[in-house]
């Protein structure tokens, strides 16, 4: 009998790969559903501006169904959160359980656009530089004073304070000042036009000036406010453990009503394969990330559902532009040619990923679908890199020209698995058209230096696609010097694209730009992208009204609830 | 003795200063900063600058380090910890402890199994018991730390589910050990410790236990256990008091020297197990050069081992008449 | 004379047939390939208030006798009849008991006092153990002996290792002496000593035996020190015992080869008694794989073709045993039989 069940929940795993259904809200897992669930990839709209009714409705639904109380959900964590002050947080364990203790004035929808949070509405202005929100009287610090328009313009001072060292504050560099209308009003006033003002107004959690106002800028990196926080959000602090756990409690007093679970706990885990045998032994519910190669082994577990999300980030093989070997645009097609992309995503991913064609992923607004390609052919590789002149003319299987062997050295970061295992691969596929590599393996640290000095050949790296459409840091020429344009790709016309297309207001106009922007990537082939990622992600099946998106596997956490009979804790 | 150890203590004050003082400058000279950790394209240099500067870490290196040693020397204070937004104090008093926990056990095992096993192997010298622990030792001894730990974990922490007996990893439930009675907390406490214990104390058990059967059997032959014998004592008091004092002694010693590599030991165990201590501060520090925690954290290696020696000679001391400590 | 006890004492120790065998383990397993015969059927008697002296080579088992009397070690093989009981089969604890009457003391006084205790714990565990007196009495014993051997017993509270080696031999003396035994094992004690001391240490000995009419059997290798404190001198050659006779005789009228070799190495005193000096050629052959016949014929000046395979049986002459085929023929005419 169980050996049925686990063939037909296989065998509906692999279906739902091919059919891809998508999970409905408030339609979790039941006994007979399945168990492993693709999450659908909703249409950006990031840059938009109006709620989104429909996501909201779904929200408020999820918010009022009928459920229990009760129960506890363990989340895996590798890494020790650093701060749970979002002003001092680094650590990504930081930001999701700030995402549980603080509000920020907006609230993403799974389609990236913003829904009613701490702010129940917002406008701009007529010439559209100042954006007001009209917050919610009814939020509460965690230590029962109100949250009012003065901890926004508080934070807001905080963020931008060059003191402090708040990792974003990038994005508030158009915003000029933020005005305290009245207790419950504020206004955000722009430098400038450009699509994302809403988003960079809203970005970073809002802060109880009451509490942060007594810490001088200097010492706000080592203030106790950073190991014991006191929020505003669904789940209030309860105790951190360094290296072994943050716990987090329903707030009785939260505006929308108190959070089904009554806690939450980040388990700091030391690292994936223990996770993995924890989340298999029931020690933790829930793990995000999860390598692919453990996929199988964890589907079987009966009370495991498995939940894939399209891939936010991707792996590329970027050619140092300044390199002779790789400033022929032919040379890195062919490159590109010769490798086999497929068979990596195959065998180091077990199928979890796509190849992208560009650096814009599918999740985002502006991406490309019809990218200029160049798939695996061998042939094809030799012959281009023969047109450019690459030969094997002393019959020794390498290629050369000049006298001078291709051969190069392939440089990646130590502890990423994947990574280390594509250069071996990588290796043989380049041996195949003639060209020697060598891989070389270095400590994060002496990676990104030497990526930074631009003291490599090739590298493989990888990135994770930000909320905001923007290719400045890591392609425009201006980023080459002292940002991410690690491969010096430089290309006026691509510059010239991308500056404008920032600041396009015209949606329609800005996506043909970046269209044409992602072509010339693809065309000239800086990177060869190599594969974007799934996101596994499995919970314990007790849990309802899981409810994973694009944006996050804990875009409705707060709403998680255990019926009171499969309550474990 | 009081002399002693206050003279021996002053000796090794120039030594941690020696010691910290290379630390400061290997770790900066190593590549790349605390800053690295902030490294994404989300993040502007401008950021990292005022993060740097905030540190004092855009300041020449002499003046970084005239700055640190002064705050050690004058105040006892050894910095913030950038990768942890706390005082390195902080962090290592959390940790420590239960370094020290867990290495104590590790240390009670140690030395219960291997002085245990060893008498019996000596007593009973040659025997298949003798033999087999022999073969056991040495497969012990030369098994990786973090190769057995892995093997334990997936042998009794939920890789094979008929013997899943422990959990995989951390200190206790972090559930239900809060609403636990006090006699539920401590073997909730004890099942969480076990494995990582056993891991960090099994190889050094196996080579106590040779060196103790060893010893042993060197202290057996020794005329003055025959005489012993000859005064009428029983086997059981020749071989205790007699026999195992005496042998004791270089395991003293050992135990003593060996404490540091106990705690290095820790480093490994507790990455496999969770173990939130010294360990898992001292890598975290090493690769996000976290600067000051580093520091911190070999300043405490280097007085282990200064106490390790200065244990394992007050200890010779006070157990064998013949070493007078001046 | 005789070669008994003397008459007018009665037998305090029978040692009978004595062997002593060790197993020689080799390999992984440990397996046992061949014994050791390091003592090897010896029989002979000491008397109340006797001093029996041991001589040979080192190697040759004294040592083992020694502790197979005292049943330190278990015999092979043989009895060893102290006061009429043998102390082979004896339980442990009547054993133990027992030792309150014949004591060892060490041929190494380093290695043979416990680093650990003092003087005074070291002299007194015994008396604790045997139940003699309370804590009071037994100090009161300790320093009594202390200086009756000649130790200072205001350092009762030393260690060992503050004093020096004669000191030391003291203390092992007064560790022997201090339960008032009837019988003392002395294995060599004066041969780790300076020679400024030895006498020092034999005149104590000798003192103490008459004092307390004490029975020695006193271990030694070289002939001079054993002639001056024993009653009767035992010779042994690799596990045997070649030659037994009273002290005097012994010297005055060596019968055995053997022990005519190792009177020729001893300093002779007198410069006008003149002595055909015997060297031996070659080593002592291994205990492991002992000569045929007799064991001695691998060096033997004498040795005769029957002597390779023929043990030479015991030729009692008044007392005065010997073993040796040439010696039997001399003495009794009749040639070696088989
Ligand atoms: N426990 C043992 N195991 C194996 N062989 C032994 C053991 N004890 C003694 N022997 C061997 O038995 C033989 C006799 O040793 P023993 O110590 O009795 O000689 P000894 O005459 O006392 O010599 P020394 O004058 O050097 O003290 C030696 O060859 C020695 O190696
Ligand atoms: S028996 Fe023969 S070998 Fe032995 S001692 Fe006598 S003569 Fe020499
Ligand atoms: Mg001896």
């Amino acid at each position: 009998m169980n050996r049925i069940v686990r063939i037909t929940s296989l065998g509906l795993f692999f279906t739902s790969l091919s059919c891809s259904p998508s999970s409905t809200p408030g339609d979790s897992p039941s006994d007979s559903a399945q168990r492993v669930i693709e999450v659908e990839a909703r249409p950006d709209r990031g840059r938009s501006e109006e709620h989104n009714l429909e996501f909201e409705a779904r929200w408020n639904e999820l918010y009022n169904t009928p459920h229990d109380n009760g129960d506890t959900l363990v989340i895996g964590t590798i890494g020790d959160a650093d701060s749970l002050n979002d002003l001092t947080s680094a650590a990504i364990t930081g930001s999701n359980v700030i995402g549980l203790l603080f509000l920020s004035l907006t609230r993403t929808n799974p389609d990236f656009s913003h829904a009613p949070s701490l702010a129940e509405s917002w406008q701009f202005s007529e010439d559209h530089l100042e954006l007001t929100f009209h917050l919610r009287d009814d939020v509460f610090w965690h230590d029962g004073v109100k949250t009012t328009a003065h901890d926004v313009k508080f934070t807001f001072e905080k963020q931008i304070s060059p003191n402090i060292g708040w990792a974003t504050i990038k994005w508030k560099q158009f915003i000029k000042e933020c005005v305290v209308v009245d207790d419950y009003t504020v206004k955000f006033i722009f430098e400038r036009l450009y699509p994302y003002q809403l988003m960079d107004a809203v970005v970073g959690a809002v802060l109880p000036k009451h509490i942060l106002e007594k810490v001088p800028d200097e010492e706000m990196v080592s203030t106790d406010f950073n190991r014991n926080p006191v929020g505003n959000g669904p789940y209030r602090f309860k105790e951190w453990k360094a290296q072994q756990y943050i716990e987090v409690e329903a707030n009785e007093n939260y505006f929308a009503g108190r959070p089904p679970l009554d806690r939450i706990i980040f388990k700091v885990v030391p690292d994936q394969e223990n996770l993995a045998l924890q989340l298999k032994s029931g020690e933790i519910d829930f793990m995000d990330g999860v390598p692919p190669r453990f996929f199988e082994e964890l589907a079987r577990q009966e009370n495991l559902v498995a939940y894939i999300a399209p891939g936010r980030s991707y792996s590329y093989l970027g050619w140092n532009l300044l390199n002779p070997l790789f400033q022929s645009k032919k040379v890195r097609q062919a490159l590109t040619m010769a490798i086999n992309r497929q068979e990596i995503i195959d065998s180091l991913l077990f199928e979890f990923g796509e190849i992208p064609k560009g650096p814009v992923l599918p999740i985002i607004w502006a991406h490309h679908p019809n990218l200029p390609d160049f798939p695996y052919d061998p042939e094809k590789a030799r012959q281009y890199l023969a047109e450019e002149g690459w030969k094997d003319s002393d019959g020794d299987g390498w290629l050369d020209k000049d006298g001078q062997r291709f051969s190069f050295t392939v440089k990646t970061n130590k502890g990423n698995q994947i990574r280390e295992d594509i250069l071996i691969l990588v290796q043989d596929m380049f041996k195949e058209v003639g060209i020697a590599v060598r891989p070389n393996i270095l400590e994060w640290t002496v990676f990104i230096g030497d990526m930074d000095k631009k003291d490599f050949e090739a590298a493989v790296a990888g990135w994770s696609v930000g909320l905001k459409m923007d290719m400045t840091t890591i392609w425009h020429s201006d980023s080459i010097n002292d940002k991410f344009n690690f491969v010096s790709y430089s290309n006026p016309e691509f510059d010239r694209l991308n500056d404008a297309a920032i600041f396009e207001m015209d949606s329609e106009k800005a996506k043909q730009m970046w269209w044409r922007a992602q072509e010339m990537i693809a065309e000239d082939q800086p990177y060869t992208f190599l594969y974007s990622p799934k996101d596994i992600n499995f919970v314990h099946r007790r849990f309802q009204n899981v409810q994973m998106e694009t944006v996050g596997w804990n875009y409705n956490l707060e709403q998680w609830w255990v019926p009171k009979d499969k309550q474990k804790y | 003795m009081h002399t002693y150890i206050i003279r021996r203590i002053l000796i090794s004050i120039p030594l941690l200063f020696g010691l910290l003082t290379i630390n400061f400058f290997l770790i900066h000279a190593a590549p790349g900063d605390p800053t690295d950790i902030f490294y994404n394209p989300d993040m502007d240099p401008e950021a990292r600058e005022n993060i740097r500067r905030i540190y004092g870490l855009d300041q020449p290196l002499g003046v970084q380090y005239l700055k640190y040693i002064q705050g050690v020397v004058l105040k006892f204070e050894f910095g913030y910890s950038i990768a942890k937004k706390r005082p390195v104090k902080d962090e290592i008093l959390e940790a420590l402890p239960n370094t020290i926990q867990l290495s104590a056990l590790a240390l009670l095992l140690e030395l219960s199994l291997g002085i245990g096993i060893g008498i019996l192997a000596a007593v009973k010298q040659q025997s298949t018991f003798d033999n087999a622990t022999r073969v056991t030792a040495l497969t012990f001894y030369s098994m990786p730390s973090f190769y057995l730990g892995l093997v334990l974990l997936f042998l009794f922490a939920g890789g094979v589910s008929a013997t899943h007996w422990f959990p995989a990893s951390g200190m206790v439930d972090i559930v239900r050990h809060e609403s636990m009675s006090t006699l539920g907390r401590l073997g909730d406490r004890a099942i969480h410790i076990f494995l990582p214990s056993l891991t960090l104390g099994i190889g050094a058990a196996a080579g106590i236990s040779r060196y103790m059967r060893g010893e042993l059997l060197e202290v057996i032959r020794q005329d003055y256990m025959r005489t012993a014998r000859a005064k009428g004592l029983t086997e059981r008091v020749v071989v205790f008091k007699h026999g195992l004092r005496n042998a004791l002694m270089p395991i003293i010693t050992i135990m003593g020297l060996s404490l540091p590599f106990l705690f290095s030991g820790a480093v490994i165990v507790e990455q496999v197990f969770g173990w939130p201590g010294m360990g898992r501060v001292a890598v975290d520090a090493a690769f996000q050069r976290d600067y000051s925690m580093f520091l911190a954290v070999n300043l405490i290696f280097g007085a282990m081992v200064v106490v390790g020696n200065l244990v394992a000679d007050i200890l010779y001391a006070m157990v064998d008449p013949r070493v007078r400590l001046s | 004379m005789s070669t008994e006890a003397s008459k007018n004492s009665e037998v305090l120790l029978r040692v009978e047939h004595l062997k002593n065998y060790f197993p020689v383990r080799q390999g992984l397993l440990s397996r046992v390939t061949a014994y050791v015969k390091a003592v090897d059927d010896i029989s002979f008697e000491i008397g109340v208030g006797e001093t029996l002296g041991l001589v040979g080579e080192s190697g040759c088992g004294k040592t083992t006798v020694g502790h197979s009397v005292l049943r330190l070690i278990n015999p092979t093989e043989g009895t060893v009849l102290f006061q009429g009981k043998d102390l082979t089969h004896l339980p442990a604890a009547e054993l133990r008991a027992m030792r309150q009457d014949m004591q060892i003391i060490f041929q190494d006084p380093f290695s043979s006092l416990n680093p650990r205790m003092t003087v005074g714990a070291i002299i007194g565990e015994a008396l604790a153990i045997h139940g003699r007196g309370d804590r009071k009495e037994r100090a009161e014993m300790v320093r009594d002996t202390m200086q009756k051997c000649g130790l200072d017993p205001a350092y009762i509270n030393r260690f060992p290792h503050e004093f020096s080696g004669g000191q030391r031999q003291r203390i092992g003396i007064a560790r022997a002496l201090v339960l008032s035994p009837k019988f003392i094992v002395c294995d060599e004690p004066v041969s780790a000593l300076d020679v400024s001391i030895q006498s020092q240490i034999i005149n104590l000995l000798v003192e103490l035996k008459e004092r307390y009419n004490l029975a020695y059997l006193f271990i030694a290798h070289d002939l001079s020190v054993v002639q001056y404190i024993s009653d009767r001198v035992a010779v042994m050659y690799l596990g045997k015992i070649v030659e037994l006779a009273d002290s005097t005789e012994l010297y005055r009228n060596p019968l055995h080869p053997y022990t005519q070799a190792l009177l020729s190495a001893v300093p002779v005193p007198d410069p006008t008694r003149r002595k055909q000096r015997t060297l031996l050629p070659g080593d002592v052959p291994s205990p492991l794989n002992p000569p045929s016949g007799c064991r001695f014929h691998t060096r033997c000046p004498l040795a005769i073709d029957i002597c390779k395979k023929v043990e030479p049986r015991e030729l009692d002459v008044e007392g005065h045993k010997v073993w040796c085929h040439v010696v039997e023929e001399q003495i009794t005419g009749s040639p070696p039989s088989s």
